[in-house]
């Protein structure tokens, strides 16, 4: 016993920690529907297992050489796991000085990043904290202003976006550095209804640019997770989020030196569901639902959205197969007719770099009309990102398959694999595929219009024309010039792509992975 | 009141609705045609149909009102 003072003191150490900004601005947090950062970090991970790093860190006051006051490091942070798998997790407590990061004593979230980068592990940032080098009030205690940046978050932060999965969630009103911690991440979920994220909050708005506008209307969940993209998902509550959390580590390799983990196969691989046969409607201009399309692909209940509000007309999904994590892209007709947008195209750059930098193979199902048209469309800089997210599947180097399912059209149509000769692409389509530069429809009066204009009846000639065009439509022969390397029975699309990614795997466990030159932007 | 509005550009191929119409969320309002897709346009909320500032092929801007509710 001959420590036991000093272990006391390290207990009522602790306890003065674990009091946060104290009683009352506890409770005020709680009643305003926020859970505290330790509770928070408990609900997320695995019972038990959270080992808490410098939870002596704080402000303390002496008087006659003995401690009478202790105010926290307003970040929490540690290892912990989840599912059985150690995670690296952290969070602001928003109780001392409102998450501030002038109340981060000796820089923890940094320090956590660090540990993250050096155990090979995913990091987990609970945002709920305001301005980046705290306040102004910073400029008083310390006597002197100073220039922003400097050593420590930002090559860490960078480093950790080539090798470990970050993920970050919004879970108060999240500004300054903490709106750049949420979107330099992998993942980002925000709290619908306590979680905002902006540059600068409403007062800074105000003196700025004068005018007046609700933290929620500036930077809530209908902002940036239907809007902007700045948040990937949204969740109803933070339970919600922890679970989104949960889910989408479940499909990643804990570094990018790793394979995702294999589940066990909860399906069967040789299933072979006839919905498929009548998914696609006969008439080109009626939409389906591709969600519905890929479940009937992957394992039963594996399917995980990313992004599902913004750049609808992309839809990305984590998913399994043969308990193998797939990466699943594909076109929703019902929004934007399937077109590639300028957030479409954001969209599909991200989760592509998302895939090639945690090498999880990817699966497009096409239904490409091609890069959308219009004015609007125009001064969104369609062509600019368009191009952007064909460079990210040409820089990609993971097993890709490609199932046509119906249109592939235009340059955005040909932007549905790497077609390079140095790579071979399980490429394949259904019966119901239909391609070209232009479609028909349209090319008809651009290719053939002196024809058309020179004849009697112009309407009745360009009809001809595309009724003889038409006939040469169909799939099969493409399929007769090898042009593609099948078209196959859309039941068996299952089948076949259980194969491919069985051999993705053995090609990905027998190739040097790790961070790629430069790690993917966010 | 709720205002249902195109989100992206196209021509109105089929309005589904009159006014005085009550519509509940989800309900088909209107068929869009862009892209040379037929994209139903959803009811956001249940309600009674108080405007419909469009008409059948007219061209919309993204953004247009299609619809207007009294939900």
């Amino acid at each position: 016993m001959v420590w036991q003072p000093e272990i006391d003191e390290l207990s009522e150490r602790k306890s003065l920690a674990y009091q946060l900004g104290g009683e009352e601005r506890v409770q005020k947090h709680i009643e305003n529907g926020k859970l505290t950062v330790r509770d928070r970090i408990v609900s997320l991970v695995d019972s038990d297992s959270f080992r808490e790093r410098g939870v002596l860190a704080g402000k303390a006051t002496y008087e006659d050489g003995k401690l009478s006051e202790f105010r926290p490091s307003n970040y929490v942070m540690g290892i912990a796991s989840i599912n059985g798998r150690r995670v690296m997790v952290g969070g602001d407590d928003f109780t001392v000085r409102g998450g501030a990061a002038d109340g981060n004593v000796g820089d923890k979230k940094t320090h956590q990043e660090r540990m993250a980068l050096e155990l090979r592990i995913p990091i987990i940032r609970l945002v709920d904290g305001t301005g980046g080098g705290g306040s102004v009030k910073t400029i008083e205690d310390i006597g002197r202003t100073y220039l922003p940046g400097g050593p420590g978050f930002w090559e860490t932060a960078d480093e950790a976006m080539a090798k470990v999965p970050v993920v970050a969630a919004a879970m108060g009103s999240v500004a300054g550095i903490g709106a750049a911690r949420v979107a330099i991440s992998h993942f980002s979920v925000i709290v619908k209804g306590t979680g905002q994220v902006f540059t600068a909050g409403p007062p800074v708005v105000e003196r700025g640019l004068g005018m007046w506008v609700e933290k929620e209307e500036l930077g809530g969940a209908e902002i940036h997770a239907r809007g902007s993209g700045v948040c990937d998902n949204e969740a109803e509550t933070e339970e919600d989020a922890f679970e989104q959390i949960k889910q989408f580590l479940s499909y990643l390799p804990a570094n990018s030196w790793e394979l995702p983990p294999r589940s066990t196969p909860n399906d069967d691989p040789e299933r072979r569901d006839e919905e498929l046969l009548s998914i696609i409607p006969r008439e080109r201009r009626q939409p389906y639902d591709v969600r519905k399309l890929a479940s009937h692909i992957v394992d039963r209940d594996s399917i995980f959205e990313i992004g599902k509000y913004f750049g609808r007309s992309v839809v990305t999904l984590l998913a399994r197969l043969d308990g193998y994590p797939v990466a699943v892209l594909g076109n929703d007709p019902l929004a934007v007719g399937g077109s590639l947008d300028t957030p479409g195209s954001e969209k599909m750059l991200k989760f592509i770099d998302l895939a090639d930098t945690f090498n999880i193979p990817i699966i497009n199902l096409v239904d490409q009309p091609g890069f959308m048209i219009g004015v609007e469309a125009e001064k969104a800089g369609v062509i600019k990102a368009g191009v952007r997210a064909l460079q990210a599947i040409y820089q990609c180097d993971v097993p890709w398959s490609t199932i046509v399912v119906r249109r592939a059209y235009g340059v955005a149509g040909a932007g549905h694999q790497n077609h390079s000769n140095a790579r071979w692409n399980y490429r394949v389509a259904w019966p119901s595929g239909d391609w070209g530069s232009l479609p028909i429809e349209g090319g008809v009066m651009a290719a053939y219009r002196r024809d058309i204009e020179a004849s009697e009846n112009p309407e009745q000639r360009r009809q001809e024309i595309e009724d003889k065009l038409n006939e040469l439509r169909s799939p099969f022969r493409t399929a007769e010039a090898f042009n593609i390397e099948d078209i196959i029975d859309p039941r068996e699309t299952r089948p076949l792509l259980s194969e491919w990614i069985n051999d993705a795997y053995k090609v990905l466990a027998s190739s040097q992975l790790g961070p790629k030159g430069r790690g993917m932007r966010a | 009141m709720t205002d249902v509005k195109a989100e992206w550009p196209g021509v109105v191929s089929e309005i589904k609705i009159s006014v005085g119409d009550s519509v509940s969320q989800d309900d088909e309002l209107v068929i869009l045609e862009s892209m040379k897709m037929l994209t139903p346009i959803l009811s956001p909320a249940s309600g009674t149909v108080s405007e419909l500032p469009i008409e059948q092929g007219q061209y919309v801007d993204e953004g247009a009102v299609l619809v207007r509710l009294d939900s």
